[in-house]
C-alpha cells in the first residue's frame, strides 16, 4: 500500500514539475524618464540626445526618439531580462505596410547597457551600440551617455496651436483632440507633400501620425500611409537666462533623415 | 487507506489532464469534421457569396468612420456573418478567419489597455486584415464546394497553406503590438491555431508532425494566461516567437526519402 501512495506521489510531482513555466522574478525601471545627452562615437563626435518614456502597459520597457543632427529614430526598449535589467534591446519603429507604426522587423537594431555610475539624484550613465543583426534600420554606431548629461529637449504630449516652420514661411494649425483621440492639422506653404488637410492621431505613446484626408461625398476619407511622423518637444536655451521654445518635430517615415521643425 | 489512494489517483488524473492544455479545434470552436452533405453544399454556397459581398462592403463602410466606430461596426458585422453560416458542420477557411478574428478580439479585450494610445487601432488593424484575408480564401471555398459538389472524395480544403499563411498574418501583427500581455496572448493563440491546422491536414499532418509536436510540447509548459509583468510576458513572447520559427524550420526543411 505504501508503495503505491509513494508512487502516485512521485507521478504528482513529476507531472508539477513539467508543467511549471520557468520561474520569473517581477522588475522595476532602472532608467528615469527624461532626456539625455550623448556623445556619438565617430570621427565628429557629434551631440546625440535621447528622449525617453516608460512604456505603460509594458513594465520595464520604455519608447525613446533618438535625435542626432537632421535624422532621427524612434524605439522600443525592451529589457532583454527580467532578472538582469541592465541590458536592454532597442527595436525601431517602423511604419507597417498597411500605415500603422510598429515593430517591421523585431530584431533589435541597438543594445543599451546601463552603467554602474549614477548622480545622486539616480541619473545613470549608459552606453548604446550595435546589435549586430539583421536590422540596419536607423542609427547604426555608438553613443556615450555620461551620468548626469541632460539634453535641453524635452518630450511633450500633445500640444495644439499654430507652429512656423524654422526655414521658410510655412506654418501649421493643429486643432485640440476631439473624443476620439484625433486631431486635424491645416498645413501650409510650399512643400507640396505636405499641404492641405491632415488628420493627427497618437499611435504609440508620444507619436502621432499625420495622414491626409480627403472630404467626399460620403464621408471623410483618411489615407492609409501617413504622409509624416510627428513629436511633440519641448527644448530649454540658455544664454544669461533660459527660455522655451515648443516645437513639433516632422519626420518621414519613408527616410529616417528627412526631418522638418515647426515652432510655436 | 482506501479512500486516500482514491483521491490520489484522482487528484493524479487531474494534474495529467491540466498538464496538457494543449489546442483543440473545439477549442476555437471551429468543429473538426470535412465532410459536406449535399442538402449543406446547397445552403453554404449562397452564404460564402453573400458573405463576401458583406465583407466588402464592409470595408468601405468603415473607411470613413473613427476608429471606435469601425471597430463596433466590425465586431457587429463579423459576427452576423459568422452566426449566419450555420450549421456547425459547413466550416469553410472564410468562416475560420472571421472566427478566428472574434477570438482574437475578445483575448485583446481581456488583455490590454483598452484606453492606451493605439490600442482600438490594432483591435481595428487586426480585424480589417482578418477581413481582407476572409476575401481571398473564398476563391479556394468555392473551388472545394465545386470540387464537393462534382462529387471528388478527394477535394480538401488546403489547412495547412492556410494555417501558415495565417499564422505569418497574426504573428506579424503580434510583433508590432505595445501591450505586453496582448502580445503574450495573441501569440499564444498563433501557436494553437498553427498546431490545429497542421494537424487537420490530412495530406501533410505525418510531414509536419516534427513541427506540430514541438508546438504541442511547448505549449504544454506554457501559462494559460501572461505575466501581469510586461518583462517576464516579453520574455514568454520571445520564447514563443522562437518556438514558431523553429516550427517554420521544420516545416521547410527537405522530406526526407
Amino acid at each position: 500500500m505504501k508503495i503505491l501512495t509513494t508512487f502516485a506521489l512521485v507521478c504528482l510531482s513529476i507531472v508539477n514539475a513539467a508543467a511549471e513555466a520557468p520561474k520569473l522574478q517581477p522588475s522595476a525601471p532602472v532608467i528615469p524618464e527624461g532626456s539625455y545627452e550623448g556623445r556619438v562615437q565617430d570621427a565628429d563626435r557629434g551631440k546625440a540626445s535621447l528622449l525617453l518614456r516608460p512604456y505603460p502597459g509594458r513594465t520595464g520597457s520604455y519608447i525613446t526618439i533618438i535625435i542626432i543632427g537632421d535624422r532621427s529614430t524612434a524605439y522600443i526598449v525592451d529589457p532583454l531580462d527580467p532578472n538582469a535589467l541592465n541590458t536592454y534591446g532597442m527595436t525601431p519603429l517602423q511604419v507597417t505596410p498597411d500605415g500603422e507604426i510598429g515593430i517591421v522587423n523585431d530584431d533589435p537594431s541597438l543594445v543599451l547597457t546601463v552603467g554602474v555610475e549614477r548622480t545622486r539624484n539616480g541619473l545613470p550613465g549608459f552606453t548604446i551600440s550595435n546589435a549586430n543583426s539583421a536590422n540596419q534600420i536607423g542609427f547604426q554606431g555608438s553613443i556615450v551617455f555620461e551620468a548626469g548629461d541632460t539634453s535641453a529637449l524635452n518630450w511633450l504630449d500633445f500640444n495644439p496651436g499654430r507652429y512656423g516652420a524654422t526655414h521658410g514661411n510655412d506654418y501649421a494649425i493643429i486643432s485640440p483632440m476631439d473624443d476620439n483621440r484625433q486631431a486635424s492639422a491645416l498645413f501650409n506653404g510650399g512643400d507640396h507633400e505636405l499641404s492641405g488637410n491632415f488628420s493627427i492621431r497618437e499611435k504609440v505613446l508620444g507619436i502621432f501620425t499625420l495622414k491626409a484626408i480627403s472630404v467626399k461625398a460620403t464621408g471623410v476619407e483618411t489615407q492609409a500611409i501617413p504622409k509624416r511622423v510627428g513629436v511633440f518637444i519641448m527644448k530649454t536655451s540658455c544664454f544669461i537666462a533660459c527660455w522655451h521654445s515648443q516645437l513639433f518635430v516632422l519626420i518621414d517615415p519613408a527616410k529616417d533623415n528627412a526631418f522638418r521643425i515647426f515652432k510655436k | 487507506m482506501t479512500l486516500q489512494i482514491i483521491t490520489m489517483i484522482g487528484i493524479f488524473i487531474a494534474q495529467i489532464a491540466n498538464a496538457a492544455p494543449v489546442a483543440r479545434a473545439a477549442d476555437f470552436e471551429e468543429g473538426t469534421e470535412t465532410e459536406l452533405s449535399v442538402q449543406q453544399l446547397d445552403k453554404i454556397k449562397p452564404w460564402a457569396t453573400n458573405s463576401l459581398i458583406q465583407l466588402r462592403d464592409l470595408l468601405d463602410k468603415v473607411n470613413t468612420m473613427t476608429y471606435r466606430d469601425a471597430h463596433e461596426t466590425m465586431v457587429d458585422e463579423i459576427k452576423n456573418v459568422v452566426l449566419a453560416s450555420a450549421p456547425k458542420k459547413t466550416e469553410l477557411l472564410l468562416r475560420f478567419i472571421l472566427n478566428r478574428a472574434m477570438k482574437v478580439n475578445d483575448e485583446l479585450a481581456t488583455d490590454s489597455n483598452t484606453d492606451a494610445p493605439g490600442a482600438v487601432d490594432t483591435e481595428v488593424r487586426i480585424l480589417r486584415l482578418s477581413v481582407e484575408l476572409a476575401q481571398r480564401y473564398y476563391t479556394s471555398d468555392i473551388a472545394f464546394l465545386d470540387a464537393r459538389e462534382k462529387d471528388s472524395a478527394a477535394a480538401t480544403l488546403p489547412y495547412a497553406a492556410f494555417g501558415l499563411e495565417y499564422a505569418n498574418m497574426l504573428m506579424t501583427m503580434d510583433q508590432s503590438m505595445f501591450g505586453a500581455r496582448a502580445q503574450y496572448a495573441v501569440a499564444r493563440l498563433v501557436l494553437g491555431f498553427l498546431q490545429v491546422d497542421l494537424n487537420r491536414d490530412e495530406h501533410l499532418r505525418f510531414r509536419y508532425a516534427p513541427a506540430i509536436g514541438k508546438i504541442h510540447a511547448f505549449l504544454t509548459k506554457l501559462p494559460e494566461r501572461s505575466p501581469d509583468n510586461g518583462a517576464m510576458a516579453l520574455k514568454y513572447v520571445r520564447q514563443m516567437r522562437k518556438t514558431y520559427e523553429q516550427a517554420l524550420a521544420l516545416i521547410n526543411a527537405p522530406a526526407e526519402k
